[in-house]
């Protein structure tokens, strides 16, 4: 009777502590994602949902012949494979730096987190200057322009002066959370390190890298994430030229919504690519969470 | 002899710093020193110093964006919604990490997955379920109000904040919450008192990354928000945005007028992040 | 204890904090909701709300707002505001969720937006304003012989170009009368300090590509029945013999041009400075031309396609009235639209403040800036080539833009740039 009276507490305490955020989640983000989900089997025209069709799967079917959705696809991955890998080994490190014993580390800590405080249209116009103008006049001071060249004016380049903003961008953000977790590390642990005479690398790969397994964890889903949905960047900065070349998958599911008029398209597109996306972060989480339990 | 190589290694790392510090800063600077020119002399001078260093687009990039309005809205608007994910987030991250089952980890999951739906495929379903809730002989609304708009950036900051606590309880020990609990605490009471004072480091992280986020958010604003008595910053830049020009020296003068007090947030943040640490440490 | 009573009071702060300020926020929502009350107390004002995509003249238009709130008792006009390249997605989330709280006057496109927020229309043919609109103006705004919107503004592009270096370099306007003229003017020009390019075009998808390739499809003289046939696939926009030879046209312009590698904003900061001595814009550069501080003179020069004389000259912005809008919302804003453009007290501020090229008779024009001069002049010269980009298949800007880029770059040629065309036509039009 007792057992029982006492589950049932825990049940309700665990309800008060989950369910306003669960209800406030639900309604804000559930509904309309199913809501979504419905209407990527319709014809809905982009209003009313009223006086919809079923379609069965056609708008599913449709994505599949959609070259330019394709190739999208594709350098998505690609610019989410360079954001995770720029973005954590810049991230830490600079993470690494502030917390180490330099002596302007409180002030750089904050000139590193400036970056992420100029979004959107701002931050596209300024670096546009600073390929398209800046490049070029130091190109044709230093006489050569195989590295300052117009880098948005080629597609390769202008894929790599996509990346190169979004690190610039996530890098501080990601060392903020770094440098939450290296600041968990007990002082203790590290002196004790130290007095064993350790190397820095020694102690660093054997100490302080599990410790902050969970913030790298965490670090990598948010640039996944972060990057597979970048939107602000791409039309800011390339606007998905030069032709075409550079347009990712949320630039390609907005401009297919509202430029083409084509809504419940794009909310297939927009479900195909979340369960693609889901796939590979759930492999990839628990690939890491073996790794984290195995350290 | 060790000690001098040390000292180099730490004055090279030291100049290693500085000079990505720059790098950094870079586009930052041009940002400041064009909020000082003309529109023609952002053009014709791009990277050097302006020719006058006039307050002349500041004040009128405040007087244009009704700056005080504009501040006090995003003010209120970003500081209830972070408290309330804070605390909303922190529970339920703490509730999930000990329940531990099969059910915890679905709603763990839920949350996460989540994080991946891009906001622009979600929108348009959004206004309209949210204007779908409207009681007008209360005047409750959701669609037009600092609370309606309050409760989306809840709903939206969750997934990201969950996600952040759970991997940061994870490794709280439960030793603590344990003797608490024989001591005669109930649950609501050892989350307050002993948990959430552990998770400040934590916290002052959610809260920043939510601050960066809420504090420039454009879209969600302007699909919500009409009322021009309503607008927050960014969305009282609007004036300077047109369909295909724009006012960049007083968009740069309204954002570094805008960026400003989250540095002065980040700054009072960081302080007690390492205070936190400090009292951790102590115990 | 401290620590529970504190985190206990703390979160009854964040409570009342969150009500209180739900308090004020229904003030503030008031103006949304009125479309319910209005229509119930009969004391209280109905309040009309405008929003539109020029936030150029935003202030100006707050200012008429006001001085026509203060004129009347009857209804109160608020004006609304939100980033140019915003307004369709917003109208689109507010249409598609509330129509009858969504903006009571809104400004759309012709063509292809008005077809999609159509259903939002009231039709405004019984207008005072409706009855005085120019001639032919009104046609992109008739659906079944009902009119459903009132014109903004007449609006001309051309090459605007800098009088100044024309007769420094000893090129006499009015002697190009030919695409070859052009191009032997744009060698006498480049030879001049600081002129980097003799044209220049902005980079932005309409600039690029629809300004210019209105030329060739309106010089026609059966622009429609050609745009149908490409349409149906009878015709291929590569074997159109006009096409082609504008296709070598653009060869030869090509080499004395910026490449279209410049933003609006630039482009024309570029030609305040010199490097440019023609843009092709429109007068809507007026306003960016007076913050510049333009420091010579400045005017309209057809572009001499097939000895074209005439600048293109049209106007494809709406205002519109919500059909789902209270009777009482819809009548005053009718009434706010007719003071604004027939009372003299608002057209004062449409020529005047917006700076807006009025598309109604009526109008006194005697005050108007230089470039909408100009515009006037060839309207009633009779030298205005139509608008007829809106009959190009929607949506289809930015990828017609990105095979002009191609040409641009060197990545196709100009016979291979038709042959894109067609294919993202043919695209678009399925």
């Amino acid at each position: 009777m007792k057992s029982l009276k006492r589950s049932l507490n825990n049940k309700l305490m665990a309800a008060v502590f989950i369910v306003p955020s669960l209800f406030i989640f639900i309604n804000v983000v559930l509904v309309p994602f199913v809501m979504g989900l419905i209407y990527s089997f319709t014809d809905w025209n982009g209003f009313k949902f009223a006086g919809s069709h079923f379609v069965g799967f056609t708008n599913y079917a449709q994505i599949f012949s959609d070259t330019k959705f394709m190739t999208a696809f594709g350098l998505t991955f690609k610019y989410a494979f360079f954001m995770i890998v720029f973005v954590n080994v810049i991230g830490l490190s600079l993470a690494l730096l502030v917390t180490s014993k330099i002596k302007t580390k409180n002030f750089l800590r904050s000139v590193y987190f400036l970056p992420n405080l100029i979004g959107g249209l701002i931050l596209g116009f300024i670096w546009k200057f600073v390929f398209t103008k800046f490049f070029v006049q130091v190109g044709d001071m230093v006489g050569s322009d195989s590295i300052f060249f117009d880098w948005l004016d080629h597609p390769t380049a202008a894929f790599w002066a996509l990346v190169i903003v979004g690190t610039w961008q996530m890098a501080g953000y990601v060392m903020i959370i770094y440098i939450a977790a290296i600041q968990s590390i007990s002082d203790e642990v590290l002196e004790a390190a130290d007095i064993d005479g350790a190397g820095k690398w020694y102690r660093f790969r054997k100490i302080v890298f599990p410790l902050i397994m969970p913030a790298f964890t965490i670090s990598l889903f948010l640039t996944l994430s972060g990057s597979f949905k970048q939107y602000d960047t791409n039309i800011s900065l390339t606007g998905g030229g030069p032709y075409g070349s550079t347009e990712l998958i949320t630039m390609n599911i907005f401009n297919t919504a509202f430029n083409l008029n084509q809504y419940p398209l794009a909310q297939a597109k927009a479900i195909v690519f979340f369960l693609v996306i889901l796939i590979v972060t759930v492999t990839q989480v628990v690939i890491s969470k073996k790794r984290e339990v195995e350290q | 002899m060790k000690r001098t190589a040390t000292r180099y290694r730490n004055i090279a790392l030291e100049v290693c710093a500085w000079l990505l510090g720059i790098i950094m800063m870079l586009p930052i600077y041009i940002m400041i020193v064009n909020s000082f020119k003309g529109r023609k002399e952002i053009f014709t001078n791009t990277f050097g110093l302006p020719d006058s260093w006039s307050f002349a687009f500041y004040a009128k990039a405040m007087e244009k964006m009704n700056f005080l309005t504009a501040f006090k809205n995003s003010l209120i608007v970003t500081a209830i919604s972070i408290c309330l994910i804070i605390i909303f987030a922190a529970m339920t991250s703490w509730m999930l990490v000990r329940m531990n089952n099969k059910l915890a980890n679905l709603i763990l999951l839920v949350f996460v997955a989540t994080m991946l739906i891009p906001f622009q495929s979600v929108m348009i379903p959004l206004m309209q379920y949210m204007s779908s809730w409207d009681i007008p002989a209360i005047g409750f609304s959701m669609v037009n109000t600092h609370y309606g708009l309050i409760f989306m950036y809840i709903g939206f900051g969750l997934s990201m904040s969950v996600f952040l606590y759970h991997g940061f309880i994870k490794g709280v020990p439960v030793a603590l919450e344990e003797a608490a609990m024989i001591e005669g605490c109930n649950k609501w009471q050892t989350f307050w008192k002993i948990v959430f004072p552990m998770l400040i480091p934590i916290t002052m992280t959610v809260g920043i990354l939510n601050l960066l986020w809420i504090w420039n958010d454009y879209l969600l604003p302007s699909l919500t928000l009409s009322s021009p008595t309503l607008r927050t910053i960014p969305l009282s830049t609007f004036f300077f945005f047109g369909e295909f020009t724009i006012q960049w020296n007083l968009a740069m003068a309204g954002l570094v007028v805008s960026i400003i007090p989250v540095i002065i947030f980040y700054l009072f943040a960081q302080k007690y992040i390492i205070k936190g640490v400090m009292a951790g440490a102590v115990k | 204890m401290k620590k529970k009573l504190s985190a206990i009071v703390l979160s009854a702060v964040l409570l009342s904090s969150l009500v209180a300020c739900g308090g004020k926020a229904n003030e503030g929502s008031i103006p949304s909701n009125n479309a319910d009350t209005a229509t119930k107390s009969t004391g209280k004002k109905a309040v009309i709300t405008i929003i539109q995509n020029k936030v150029e003249i935003q202030e100006q238009l707050e200012a008429a707002v006001k001085e026509f709130n203060s004129s009347q008792d009857q209804v109160e006009v608020q004006t609304l505001g939100v980033a140019g390249d915003n307004l369709t997605t917003v109208l689109q989330t507010q249409f598609g969720s509330a129509p009858e709280k969504a903006p009571t006057i809104f400004t759309t496109a012709s063509g292809s937006e008005f077809e999609k927020f159509l259903p939002y229309m009231a039709e405004l043919g019984d207008m005072k304003s409706a009855s005085l609109i120019l001639d032919g103006q009104d046609k992109p705004a008739m659906k079944d012989g009902k009119l459903y919107g009132l014109p903004v503004a007449l609006e001309g592009f051309g090459l605007i170009y800098n009088k100044d270096l024309f007769s420094k370099a000893g090129v006499k306007p009015e002697d190009i009368k030919s695409i070859d003229d052009l191009v032997a003017a744009s060698v006498k020009l480049e030879q001049q300090d600081g002129v980097k390019h003799a044209i220049a075009f902005a980079e932005e998808s309409y600039f690029r590509f629809m300004h210019l390739f209105n030329w060739p499809f309106a010089l026609m003289n059966n622009t429609s029945e050609v745009i149908g046939k490409i349409n149906s696939g009878e015709v291929k926009i590569q074997d159109i013999p006009e096409m082609k030879s504008f296709a070598a046209d653009l060869d030869k312009i090509k080499p004395h041009t910026n490449l279209s590698k410049n933003t609006y904003d630039e482009q024309v900061a570029g030609f305040a400075e010199g490097q440019f001595a023609m843009i092709h814009q429109g007068n809507w550069a007026q306003t960016l031309l007076n913050d510049y501080d333009v420091s010579f003179n400045y005017g309209f020069l057809p572009f001499p396609l097939n000895g074209n004389d005439g600048i293109s000259i049209g106007n494809s912005n709406y205002f519109r009235v919500n059909k789902h809008a209270s009777s009482e919302q819809q009548q005053g804003a009718k009434a706010f639209l007719d003071w604004l453009l027939t009372n003299p007290a608002g057209q004062r501020y449409v020529t005047e403040e917006f700076k807006w090229i009025p598309v109604y008779s009526g109008f006194d024009t005697s005050k108007m800036d230089p470039l909408s001069q100009e515009v006037n002049r060839f309207a009633s010269e009779g030298k205005a080539v139509p608008w007829v980009f809106d009959q190009f298949p929607a949506g289809a800007h930015q990828d017609f833009a990105s095979e002009m880029e191609k040409y641009y770059a060197g990545k196709e040629t100009s016979s291979g740039l038709l042959e894109g065309l067609e294919k993202v036509w043919m695209n678009a039009a399925k």
